[in-house]
């Protein structure tokens, strides 16, 4: 049987661990996605992940039962992440040397494979700015549409889509070509 | 040279919901602007490579929240086997000052069973009291009282307790199909029956 996140969320209240292990299962791809995207690391993707469901935990008693739990646990999740990325600001220089690396690397060596790409498109993404990313990883990583982004991230559809437009404009850039070609 | 021409337009393809036309004259456009030919792309594979998420990264998501639900669980939580054995030796590989403890705790333990032992002729005592009881009481020759399950306790040095289960016995004349002698068979569960025989009685 499917049981509501309201009625979860109760059970939770009441002390049922079983009850936060179900809520953890069915929204934990979610926050890894959005830690991921924020991150660009596995591991501190992992940590920033049990960050967040510690905090909701703790939190829980703060939720309105009617409310969209999904919503909810993902804007703490964006929140723990930026929060995260902020305290690792020394790691930013790192981060844009390697993007820059990539960037002039000669356009064939970067056709090799799915996870070559992967793994430049991670390195793209880590020196975009927290909001930019969490908008790239919610649409792209989560699949959510613009509107569900856009509650998330508490700003209208038209700042997500910008977010996401100006993201993809500076991944490209990083990523290597730039400038118009005349036919 | 920024081109601005077409952000409306991949700002709908971001949002997923392209007009037909547009998407035409964007096409178009993309073979000719490298700019916007590269952010349709970057869309396109972050879409492509977004849907295989699991597949590129595989995250151990269970771990995560073994762990999580650990730090969450009080310490009472049941353990596996081999949690237990871990948790057995872990305080003397680990916890110099519990090992230290659980030591105390059996020197303790082994002093206390020690002086059981010591009492061991009190329990001898008690045993004794409730044979010769038991032995005295069935042969109270003519007391009309009969005695069974005789228990002693001592409940200090000066007071005891004793519990025993206790029956008269009692003798009535009446006739043979009185009402009384029936009511009394009856509720032994000896039945009177038709023929004057009930279990080991003849009715006169």
């Amino acid at each position: 049987m499917e049981f509501s996140d309201g009625h979860l969320v109760e059970e939770v209240m009441g002390g049922s661990t079983v009850a936060f292990e179900r809520l953890m299962t069915r929204y934990e791809r979610l926050v890894f996605k959005i830690a991921f995207s924020c991150s660009g690391q596995y591991d501190s993707a992992l940590d920033i992940l049990q960050n967040v469901f510690l905090k909701v935990h703790r939190k829980l008693a703060g939720f309105r039962t009617d409310g969209d739990f999904k919503n909810w646990i993902a804007k703490i999740a964006v929140n723990e992440s930026i929060n995260w990325k902020r305290s690792q600001k020394r790691f930013q220089a790192d981060a844009l040397d390697e993007s820059m690396q990539v960037a002039s690397a000669p356009v064939q060596e970067r056709q090799v494979g799915d996870r070559e790409t992967w793994e430049m498109v991670k390195r793209s993404m880590d020196t975009l700015n927290p909001a930019n990313r969490a908008a790239l990883g919610l649409r792209y990583l989560e699949g959510m549409s613009i509107r569900d982004v856009a509650v998330t991230l508490d700003c209208s559809e038209g700042t997500v889509k910008s977010l996401i437009f100006r993201g993809l404009k500076q991944m490209r850039l990083n990523m290597g070509t730039s400038g118009k070609v005349e036919p | 040279m920024e081109c601005v021409r077409f952000e409306a337009s991949i700002q709908a393809l971001i949002a997923g919901s392209p007009k037909l036309e547009e998407l035409e004259e964007l096409v178009e456009h993309c073979k000719v602007c490298r700019e916007c030919r590269g952010i349709f792309e970057m869309h396109r594979t972050l879409t492509d490579l977004g849907s295989r998420f699991d597949e590129l990264e595989s995250p151990d998501l269970e771990g995560a929240r073994m762990s999580v639900l650990e730090q969450l669980t009080p310490k009472s939580r049941s353990r596996s086997a081999h949690g237990w054995l871990a948790a057995f030796w872990s305080p003397f590989t680990f916890r110099p000052l519990t090992a230290t403890a659980l030591l105390v705790i059996v020197f303790v333990l082994g002093l206390a069973v020690s002086r059981v032992g010591e009492r061991s002729g009190y329990m001898e005592r008690k045993t004794a009291d409730e044979d010769f009881l038991s032995e005295s009481l069935r042969n109270l020759g003519n007391s009309p009282y009969t005695f069974s399950n005789v228990g002693v306790r001592y409940l200090d040095d000066n007071t005891i307790s004793l519990s025993f289960d206790i029956a008269k016995r009692v003798e009535i004349i009446q006739p043979a199909r009185s009402e009384l002698v029936k009511g009394i068979l009856t509720r032994s569960g000896i039945n009177p029956a038709a023929t004057g025989v009930v279990g080991h009685f003849r009715f006169n």
